[in-house]
């Protein structure tokens, strides 16, 4: 069997020594060359402690996450993060160097850097905003710069926490759009975490739900089977949004409890 | 600054705390507080110096006419810039070492409890205890003053660097370590830029302990400097001349440190935290 893009198999991970319920437990999952998965579950169900177990930030507590077959070891430039939040882009950087901190690093010839500038903060619509600081973005501008900021980078697995979560409901639908286009073209593995199922649907090859925590893995995933690009009213996304909601209605209450 | 809910403002009752840690809205031009606090000042100042001799408590206006002579004359001008002169090359020279250990002591654990026994114990000795060996290591000459000096600024800035390593945003780091940047990028990109605000507040603090230092390494066989003034002046009895060298001492620091928020504003605009500053 070919190696998968992503593959977590028994995986646990506990942060404190002190015996606490791990927070993800004998979680499995796999996703495959160029698929895009979309990874749900009631807060703090421990979707970015599996997403940054696969980024290399931190180590399991046991079981092994692999990346293209090999054990992770930490994070590189094959698997681009777009982390929950905007605290990770450099306030004393403008955004248009936030964005080319990645060719910066592979030492691209300037020319080039300029021209990846240009293409990019067109496509995340910030043109004319590029020379502004962090502080002088909005949430959503800056989610946008570091949504570029990873492209820039063109990684062949992308991680995504909540990309979308802070921006109008006009430049998310937007930003899903191209993120499909990208996707449709480069075709990464692509792992994607989000709140939203409408949104799920729309992006993702397999949508997979996580049960309430502690000891969270995954509870069940459903395979979206329309063409791209999705119609937001197709019968069979209408269907299959009905059945996820429940799920997660569920889980959702056996969170609260 | 957040909004601050105006006297008629239902929501004041919730959003004013009854008392503030904040620098609250000032309805007067800035200049009237450091005024008016110091006629007031001199008010109290004459009225008690009245009671005593002016070898023991020199009134305000002895110390004026005093001043004003020593202005005249040039000396304050010559014993204020020998001091400024060695604040700025032991401040330089303690912060050129600071710097580089506190930065090693944030990224290196080894480090950091290599050194940690000696920064926790050295920073309550005060320079004065250091004195003696300060002599007998560098001499009586101006060698000696320096390393006081700098000895004093090099706690603050070194522990003020060590916790601006610590505090760096750890989403940055992985930030640049998943856009393909090794550790070397990630201290140059992201821990350097994140510790340049710890740096430049600790120099601050580091600057008054300087301050305060200088009138220690001046008692050593010196034979200018305002600490030197305050100590020579002290066996003349000349309390009015002490006045004089402490105030002098005093609005020297409150213009190098003025001076020293103003450049680093300037060159780190888009780094420093609004509060940085008076
Ligand atoms: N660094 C940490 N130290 C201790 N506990 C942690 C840490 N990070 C996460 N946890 C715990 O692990 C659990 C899962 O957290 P995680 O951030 O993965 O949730 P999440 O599913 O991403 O939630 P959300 O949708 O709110 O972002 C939570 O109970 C949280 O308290
Ligand atoms: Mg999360």
């Amino acid at each position: 069997m070919a190696s998968a893009a992503a593959e977590f198999s028994g995986v646990s991970k506990a942060f404190t020594a002190r015996g606490d319920a791990p927070a993800i437990e004998n979680f499995d999952l796999r996703i495959e060359e160029g698929e895009f998965v979309c990874l749900l579950g009631p807060s703090g169900c421990g979707k970015t402690t599996a997403l940054t177990l696969l980024a290399g930030f931190d180590r399991p507590s046991s079981g092994s996450v692999l990346h293209r077959g090999r054990p992770v070891a930490g994070p590189a430039a094959d698997r681009g993060v777009v982390f929950q939040g905007d605290d990770s882009l450099m306030p004393w950087l403008t955004a248009t160097e936030n964005l080319l901190l990645g060719p910066r690093i592979r030492r691209v010839p300037l020319g080039e850097q300029r021209a990846i500038a240009e293409r990019l903060l067109a496509l995340v619509g910030l043109v004319g905003h590029g020379d502004k600081y962090p502080r002088e973005l909005s949430g959503g501008m800056k989610q946008r710069i570091q949504i570029a900021r990873v492209l820039a980078n063109e990684p062949d697995m992308l991680l995504m926490d909540e990309p979308f979560a802070a921006l109008d409901a006009q430049t998310r639908t937007h930003m899903q759009d191209e993120l499909v286009r990208i996707w449709s073209e480069a075709r990464p593995a692509v792992l994607f975490i989000t709140h939203d199922v409408h949104e799920a649907l729309i992006l993702a090859d397999r949508v997979v739900v996580m049960r309430a925590g502690p000891r969270s893995a995954v509870r069940t995933a459903f395979n979206v089977e329309a063409p791209r690009p999705r119609d937001r009213s197709d019968p069979r996304i209408a269907a299959a949004y009905g059945e996820i909601q429940r799920v997660m209605a569920e889980e959702f209450r056996r969170a609260r409890q | 600054m957040p909004a601050r809910a105006d006297a008629t403002s239902p929501w004041r009752s919730v959003l004013a705390p009854s008392w503030s840690l904040g620098r609250g809205a000032d309805p007067l031009p800035t200049f009237v507080w450091p005024v008016a606090s110091a006629v007031l000042l001199a008010a109290a100042w004459s009225l008690a110096a009245g009671r005593f001799d002016v070898t023991v408590f020199p009134s305000p206006l002895a110390v004026a006419r005093e001043a004003m002579r020593m202005a005249a004359d040039g000396t304050i001008w010559e014993h204020a810039g020998i001091s400024a002169a060695r604040l700025a090359a032991g401040f330089a020279i303690g912060g050129a070492v600071a710097v580089p250990v506190g930065l090693a002591m944030g990224l290196s654990p080894f480090f950091r409890r290599m050194m940690e026994p000696f920064t926790e114990f050295f920073r309550f000795i005060p320079a004065i205890a250091m004195v003696v060996f300060a002599l007998i290591w560098f001499g009586i000459g101006e060698a000696s003053k320096l390393f006081l000096i700098a000895y004093n600024a090099f706690f603050s800035i070194a522990m003020a660097t060590e916790m601006g390593v610590a505090r760096v945003e750890r989403s940055r780091i992985n930030a640049v370590l998943s856009l393909g940047g090794s550790r070397r990028d990630t201290a140059l990109l992201v821990v350097l830029p994140s510790v340049v605000p710890y740096i430049l507040q600790g120099m601050r603090i580091g600057m008054g302990r300087a301050f305060a230092t200088i009138v220690s390494a001046e008692i050593l066989a010196a034979n200018a400097g305002l600490g030197y003034l305050i100590y020579s002046a002290r066996e003349f009895s000349r309390m009015d001349t002490v006045v004089v060298a402490i105030v002098a001492l005093g609005l020297l620091g409150l213009a190098a440190d003025r001076a020293f928020v103003a450049i680093a504003r300037r060159l780190y605009r888009h780094t420093l935290p609004e509060e940085f500053g008076p």
